[in-house]
């Protein structure tokens, strides 16, 4: 290197700017390096940190949900065994949330078959109208579907709050259904035709079990999605409150702490159910896949 | 007499033995004609291929065999019986496809069982006939294995078992070797030839690989442009191609194209240009000045410095060795001609003593009955 250094000083200055040139890459490179985990990092802590406080004041001994953490307790926890309102809330909720899975996985798997498989005009179009309720707001969703059972004459109840949330769950459990059956290799069917199956028996015995994980998963997410939802619920319920109702007349009146002890039990089972119905949706296809 | 004979395709000319019947059958998908007006006896227990290039509509036969597909006119029968409007799932027959099917949720054994399953033969029974079949096929062991577990050799297996388990009175089978190795498809095809044979059942064979066809098959069905062009032995169809499409797809074959001057009996005289007049044997019928193609396969081809040595019908072309490839048993030898054509001939390489140089002149003659003259048109009658 200096011997061509000393010989060609033309050639020497060019090498030098490229050595230049190269480290300031290197340096680059490994900023970028360092720096893309960084930003992997702040987006876990943006996203989680204020879960963390809920969840440490869940079991924060004082009655004003602050720092400084004034000792471990779980009398909030207990608290909730009293707390027969939010019993009733609880499972009203629950009630609401099974049958919008019901509901809502079944219309969706029924209508993913045409939507993947059939062809037709404005096909595209129409993919694009069934997710679009996905980015409308539920605010405005809450209003639109009281305007219409107003308009129906139909009294608000928990029936109205279980169509209200089929409405807002339907797109996501179509998409989850549609991208498994959207991977099935239609000459399975052939083939189980082939082996003497009529429809009936092809849809029971090869296609029901294939796309079963994704209809496991999309129950799985809409459960999840029912229980958690407040806005639209808000706006269509009667008398009968669900969990997160209760929980936003809990806080009218300051934060009592047993929200945190609440929220942190819910919390835990809507990440359960999510890991569950990721692992059954997600998980299943690529162990298939992986020949 | 010709029962004794050991080809298949002596016996089922006589029709009663028919196991798939053709009859002046057609698909067309909107305007194009994917199968133009197909009229074939495959015979019971016959191993036959359909063969041709790839959108030649051999596939497209085999959909309408299995009932995958409607003809779009034209009738189907299998046993004798029409099966034109019968689903697949009612039809005596089984298929092995190309990319094997096999569920992915199932074990082996659910696999190749769901067939009997499906026709209500009891739990046992069907266990006992799914695992028999597996040891036919050498997948003893494999019961309870899930097909992602299986290699590419395996997974055929199965779905060869999965089908013939069924004893279909049909086998179709859809390339099912395409996927595999070179090695793996050569033993396979013993395999299959030994299987078709222990089971009796007929094999309707698709393939694109003219030598998988001749290794395997009882008679062979060339396709091209969704027509059948001509049905024979192995042997038939390689020494008495009936299309200069059939003559140029199996096996090799050289061309020169020229009008055709006169005919005699079977033999026709060709002038080509810048070569003169050469004579071979005419297909069908030709009219003198037509344009036609004269073909000859490359080992018929013999050179020699001495033409005298030649026979005496025999042409004599004067060439000069433009390359030569030797390749182990065989060694190839490219030509050129005055009119600047090249002109392949293999000759097996133990019978050459003295290697021509590149650049050696030579005088290449053969017999005027191991040439064919079609129209020149590739692949009209």
């Amino acid at each position: 290197m200096t011997d061509g250094m000393a010989a060609q000083p033309t050639a020497a200055t060019g090498a030098a700017s490229s050595a230049h040139r190269t480290s300031i890459l290197r340096l680059r490179r490994r900023l970028a390096s360092m720096a893309i985990p960084a930003f992997g990092y702040f987006g876990f802590a943006f996203l989680y940190t204020p879960i963390f406080f809920l969840i440490l004041f869940s079991f924060n001994d004082h009655i004003i949900p602050s720092l400084p953490f004034r000792g471990f307790t779980l009398k909030w926890y207990n608290e909730l065994g009293y707390d027969f309102v939010m019993h009733e809330a609880l499972y009203n909720s629950l009630f609401i949330a099974s049958w919008t899975t019901v509901i809502s996985t079944t219309i969706a798997t029924l209508a993913a078959f045409p939507l993947v498989r059939r062809r037709y005009r404005l096909k595209v179009l129409s993919q694009l109208l069934v997710v679009l309720p996905m980015v409308i707001p539920h605010f405005l969703l809450g209003v639109a579907l009281l305007i219409f059972f107003t308009f129906v004459n139909m009294p608000l109840s928990r029936l109205t709050i279980i169509l209200g949330h089929v409405v807002f769950t339907l797109p996501f459990a179509i998409m989850v259904i549609s991208t498994r059956l959207h991977g099935f290799d239609r000459t399975l069917e052939l083939a189980a035709a082939d082996l003497g199956a009529d429809p009936r028996q092809t849809f029971r015995f090869v296609v029901l079990p294939i796309i079963l994980p994704g209809i496991v998963g999309a129950a799985l997410l809409v459960f999840a999605l029912s229980m958690d939802e407040f806005l639209i619920t808000y706006f269509v319920s009667g008398q009968k409150g669900t969990i997160t109702m209760h929980i936003w007349s809990l806080l009218k009146d300051g934060i009592a702490p047993r929200v945190n002890a609440l929220a942190t039990v819910l919390i835990l089972a809507s990440f359960i159910l999510l890991i569950a119905g990721n692992w059954l949706s997600g998980g299943a296809s690529t162990r298939e896949r992986r020949r | 007499m010709n029962m004794s004979l050991p080809v298949h395709g002596v016996t089922v000319a006589l029709g009663a033995n028919a196991s798939v019947e053709l009859r002046a059958a057609s698909k067309r998908f909107g305007d194009v004609v994917a199968l133009d007006d197909i009229s074939l006896i495959i015979g019971r227990g016959e191993f036959f291929s359909l063969l041709g290039p790839s959108g030649c509509g051999k596939s497209t036969t085999l959909n309408l065999i299995g009932g995958f597909e409607a003809p779009s006119s034209g009738d189907i029968l299998i046993e004798g019986r029409s099966v034109a409007d019968v689903p697949p799932y009612e039809r005596p027959v089984n298929t092995v496809f190309q990319s094997y099917a096999l569920f992915p949720h199932m074990t082996v054994t659910e696999n190749v069982e769901f067939g009997l399953r499906m026709k209500g033969v009891e739990r046992t029974k069907r266990r006992a006939a799914a695992v028999d079949m597996l040891r036919m096929v050498s997948l003893a062991g494999f019961e309870n294995r899930r097909p992602g577990q299986l290699s590419g050799g395996q997974r055929q297996r199965v779905a060869l078992a999965r089908a013939l388990v069924n004893h279909p009175s049909v086998l179709l089978l859809d390339e099912p070797l395409g996927a595999l190795d070179l090695k793996l498809r050569k033993q396979m095809q013993g395999e299959l030839t030994r299987l078709q044979r222990q089971v009796g059942i007929t094999f309707v064979y698709v393939t694109h690989d003219q030598e998988e066809a001749m290794a395997m098959s009882d008679r062979i069905g060339v396709m091209n442009g969704g027509r059948l062009l001509q049905v024979g032995s192995p042997a038939e169809i390689y020494d008495n191609p009936a299309h200069r499409f059939v003559m140029e797809f199996i096996g090799a074959a050289n061309v020169l194209v020229g009008r055709l001057v006169n005919v005699v009996a079977d033999i026709g005289e060709v002038e080509i240009e810048g070569l003169g007049r050469m004579r071979g044997r005419t297909a069908g019928q030709l009219a003198p000045g037509a344009r036609v193609a004269l073909l000859i396969r490359p080992e018929k081809i013999r050179f020699d410095d001495n033409p005298s040595k030649g026979n005496a019908g025999a042409t004599g072309l004067p060439g000069c060795l433009v390359h030569a490839s030797h390749l182990g048993f065989l060694t190839h030898y490219s030509v050129r001609l005055a009119n600047g054509t090249d002109l392949l001939c293999y000759r097996l390489s133990e019978t050459v003593t003295v290697p021509p140089a590149q650049g050696a002149l030579l005088t290449l003659t053969w017999d005027e009955a191991d040439a064919r003259i079609f129209p020149a048109e590739a692949d009209n009658p």
